[in-house]
């Protein structure tokens, strides 16, 4: 088999990286000019030695950017993106709640609806997908994450409250025709990736992604009648294409398909016989959810170089999505489909070396048809229904113009027009700067305004796994409307083994000026939405960051970030917000033997406390201790340590995550039944308050053959 | 469990550790690979840098996952910025030619170079 894969390997011409990615001379931007250059992290990483950082802080870009490479990736299991978010202090990873097994990032202190999630640079994890979008994206198709602060470029839209995360997937280009991953996981969760990357000639190439994730059982470690994580079986496709013409021209394409299956809660939930009324015998009737997304993709990116050189080119992109969602949780359904449609056409002069700028169209729309039905117990069964089609969508111009003065002087300033049929026109500036007074120490900053619909239901989709009933304006999509300035310093300087040692300082504080609260606090078991109107919402964030190789092959990164965030209630003034953690400590420490045939990882993290909701206070345990005493979460620590070795093609792997066995025991809360168990039926039940690791120590283990392309 | 364990390190050729013995094919393993290290010569070192015409991460990617893997190669260092490759290799096991040709087969335009 593998002689057939190099015969084919070999038979395939061989020329090497004509590039890949498509960004700007400031490293940040688009998808237009770039395609006539180096891909942007090329010459990022300082890559003078044999072993790439697994992250880093980028030197070029214009915003404070944090890299995840691909070493990066592979420091932990990450199965899914949002396991490869677990090194990171800039990034939090949570669940939405502790049934469906939805993650959730937090960046900023602010939830992940407020940042923007870029498949390269196509916005994705819109809307159905934004719950479950970061177990939609398998680890093993990435090449890279990076991870981008406060206010950046205004040319993909300006849906970034707090910051952007673009995704570098496996390139058509790249020259490994075969790649292979299995890994297994002691909760019997296994994955199977496969990526083949061919090129076919001098100008077309591929590159099929394909993924198939699973458990086999769920367990319920606890003892509180609730599975742990859901029973889940996932397919996912993906094939893109890049076409390079000798004129220039390139266009690239692709399609992607998934399909992903959850079941958690009690075991046995049937939606199909479901009952709130209470069963004859207890337990006989469980409660659960059950949910089915499936995802349609297609997208197309085309670059033009005008005249000669690269220096005008105009760009054309468009991605249509399909998303199905049926939702199930005990007596709700909530069934949905959501078709998505992102254009953009763009203009880039780079008049010399100095000044450059882009100027475009740009449009997004999305048809929402959903169909709610919710019957919870306020005194006795209510039901709540709603159903309809809405459209959403917003259209506009932009302009952004770039100053270089050398490597020393960057400024970028953006300007956006758009038309939202919900808000009428917006205008949204942004600005950048970056500024280099000597080589050691860079300076970054940026600000300017986000906005984006809220489609209140999933973006907050703990909701469903509670017996609350809502109220409010849950069904509007508020145009949710913020700003963000922030900067950063850093200090590169000679100190260990490597010339790459730094330390990094950066603040950033959102306000929002318009926003939909959801408000577990407002009234009892009941959760409230409505906008902010006029009172006052803000986070303010400082993290510092230093990295460090002590000696050859041995890499230290520390993160410490600090995080206060605070929200203006109706007849309750200002307060931290709930379930908002203040603070994340982690050390990364990573030691590769010579050749870096052995690779051994290291990750602590230490993970603040937050306020819990008032209906927590008095939540007890099985035994009737009270479990917030001082109505805040304990602070925790998590452990993760994973060996490698590496062979010629192979790499096999194996790690332990949250060594420290550390859970969040307690995440069902309400009214206990007689059989000890809280029961779901009654509007006390909450699934929805989790702030720590619902799983205790997972180990796992997992092989990558790579097949490489050779002459 | 023990010699399972032993067994898979003997196998992956864990660096420079001692392993516990204490069965018999256990220890039996350990000392074949004893006896091939006693049989090598005292080890030297020579050292060569190439120019590569490399252009990207990925080439970096290549070259390591690749060249790292070479018989008698020690050590390695991939510069994509001035585009090099340094390579400390055991002279009694592999020599210039043979790795410059390795690399070659990778795809890449390959001469030996003085410059830093």
């Amino acid at each position: 088999m593998r002689r057939i894969f190099l015969l084919l390997a070999a038979a395939l011409p061989t020329y090497v990286c004509v590039d890949a990615q498509v960004t700007g001379p400031d490293g940040q931007v688009l998808d237009t000019t770039g395609i006539y250059r180096d891909r942007s992290d090329s010459l990022e990483a300082a890559v003078s030695v044999s072993r790439q950082q697994g992250s880093y802080l980028s030197r070029g870009k214009t915003v404070r950017t944090e890299v995840i490479s691909s070493a990066g990736l592979r420091k932990m299991a990450c199965c899914s993106l949002a396991e490869s978010f677990e090194n990171s202090a800039s990034v939090t990873v949570g669940y939405s709640d502790a049934v469906t097994g939805a993650r959730q990032i937090r960046l900023l202190g602010l939830s992940g609806i407020y940042t923007q999630m870029l498949d390269e640079n196509r916005p994705v994890m819109r809307g159905f997908s934004s719950p479950f979008g970061l177990s939609y994206v398998p680890g093993q198709w990435l090449e890279s994450i990076q991870i981008a602060k406060g206010a950046s470029s205004v040319v993909n839209g300006v849906e970034s409250v707090t910051g952007q995360i673009n995704l570098e997937f496996r390139k058509p280009l790249d020259e490994k025709p075969l790649f292979l991953n299995a890994s297994v996981m002691s909760d019997t969760r296994m994955d199977f990736n496969i990526a083949s990357s061919l090129q076919m000639g001098r100008n077309w190439s591929t590159v099929i992604l394909g993924h198939i994730s699973g458990n086999i059982r769920s367990s319920d470690h606890n003892r509180d009648g609730f599975m742990d994580a859901p029973e889940m079986l996932q397919f996912n496709l993906a094939n893109r294409w890049l076409y390079y013409a000798d004129n220039g021209v390139q266009m690239r394409f692709g399609v992607r398909a998934l399909q992903d299956m959850r079941r958690g809660g009690q075991e046995g939930y049937d939606y199909r016989t479901y009952s709130i009324d209470e069963p004859d015998v207890p337990g006989s009737d469980p409660w659960g959810s059950d949910i089915t997304g499936r995802l349609l993709n297609g997208y197309v990116k085309v670059g033009i170089p005008l005249g000669t050189g690269d220096s005008q080119n105009i760009a054309f992109v468009a991605d249509y999505t399909f998303q199905d969602m049926d939702s199930h949780f005990g007596s709700t359904s909530y069934l949905g489909q959501q078709h998505s449609l992102f254009a953009n056409l763009m203009y880039q002069n780079e008049i010399n070396d100095r000044h450059r700028f882009v100027a475009g169209l740009n449009g997004v729309f999305d048809r929402y048809d959903e169909d709610l039905s919710r019957t919870v117990r306020v005194i006795g069964p209510v039901t709540l229904e709603k159903n309809g089609v809405t459209g959403l969508g917003y259209a506009g111009a932009f302009g952004e113009y770039t100053f270089r003065a050398g490597d020393k002087f960057t400024a970028m300033a953006g300007l956006r027009g758009d038309w939202y049929s919900n808000g009428g026109f917006r205008l949204s500036p942004r600005a950048m700067l970056k500024y280099s007074p000597v080589e050691e120490i860079t300076v970054r900053v940026n600000g300017g305004r986000g906005l984006r619909y809220a489609v209140p239901l999933v973006d907050n989709i703990g909701v469903f796994s509670t017996g609350k009933m809502f109220y409010g304006n849950y069904d509007e999509h508020t145009l949710e409307d913020a700003w963000t300035f922030g900067g950063n310093i850093t200090y590169y300087f000679h100190f260990g083994a490597s010339p790459g040692t730094y330390l990094s300082f950066d603040y950033f504080r959102t306000m929002f000026a318009q926003q939909m609260v959801v408000d577990y606090e407002m009234g009892g078991n009941a959760i409230w939405f409505y906008n902010l109107d006029g009172n006052r919402s803000w986070s303010d964030n400082y993290q510092l960051d230093f990295s460090v190789d002590p000696v050859e092959r041995f890499n230290v990164t520390v993160t410490c970030r600090y995080t206060d965030a605070k929200i203006e209630l109706p007849g309750r003034g200002l307060v931290e917000k709930p379930m908002t953690s203040n603070f994340k400590g982690v050390l990364n420490l990573q030691y590769a033997t010579r050749l870096s045939k052995w690779i051994f990882d290291f990750t602590a993290s230490l993970n603040g406390s937050c306020r819990v909701y008032d209906f927590m206070l008095d939540a007890v345990d099985a035994d009737g201790n009270l479990l917030y005493g001082n109505g805040r979460t304990p602070v925790y620590p998590l452990l993760y340590a994973q060996v490698t070795r590496r062979f010629r093609g192979v790499e096999v792997y194996a790690g332990g995550e949250n060594l420290t066995n550390f859970r969040q025991k307690n995440v069902i809360l309400g009214t206990r039944g007689s059989d000890g168990f809280v029961n779901p039926r009654v509007a006390s039940f909450d699934a929805s308050a989790v702030w720590g690791p619902l799983m205790g120590v997972k180990v796992y283990a997992g092989v990558r053959f790579t097949l490489w392309k050779k002459i | 469990m023990v010699r399972i364990l032993i067994s898979v390190l003997a196998f992956l050729s864990l660096p420079a550790m001692a392993l516990p013995v204490s069965g018999a094919s256990a220890a039996g393993r350990v000392s074949v690979g004893a006896a091939v290290v006693a049989e090598k010569p005292a080890g030297k070192s020579a050292e060569v840098l190439f120019s590569v015409s490399m252009h990207c991460r990925n080439c970096v990617e290549k070259i390591t996952g690749n060249i790292s893997f070479e018989k008698g190669v020690k050590d390695l260092k991939v510069s994509l910025d001035k585009h090099t490759v340094w390579i400390k290799y055991d002279p009694s096991r592999t020599d210039e030619a043979r790795l410059k040709a390795a690399i070659e087969k990778l795809g890449y335009d390959v001469r030996k170079t003085e410059d830093e």
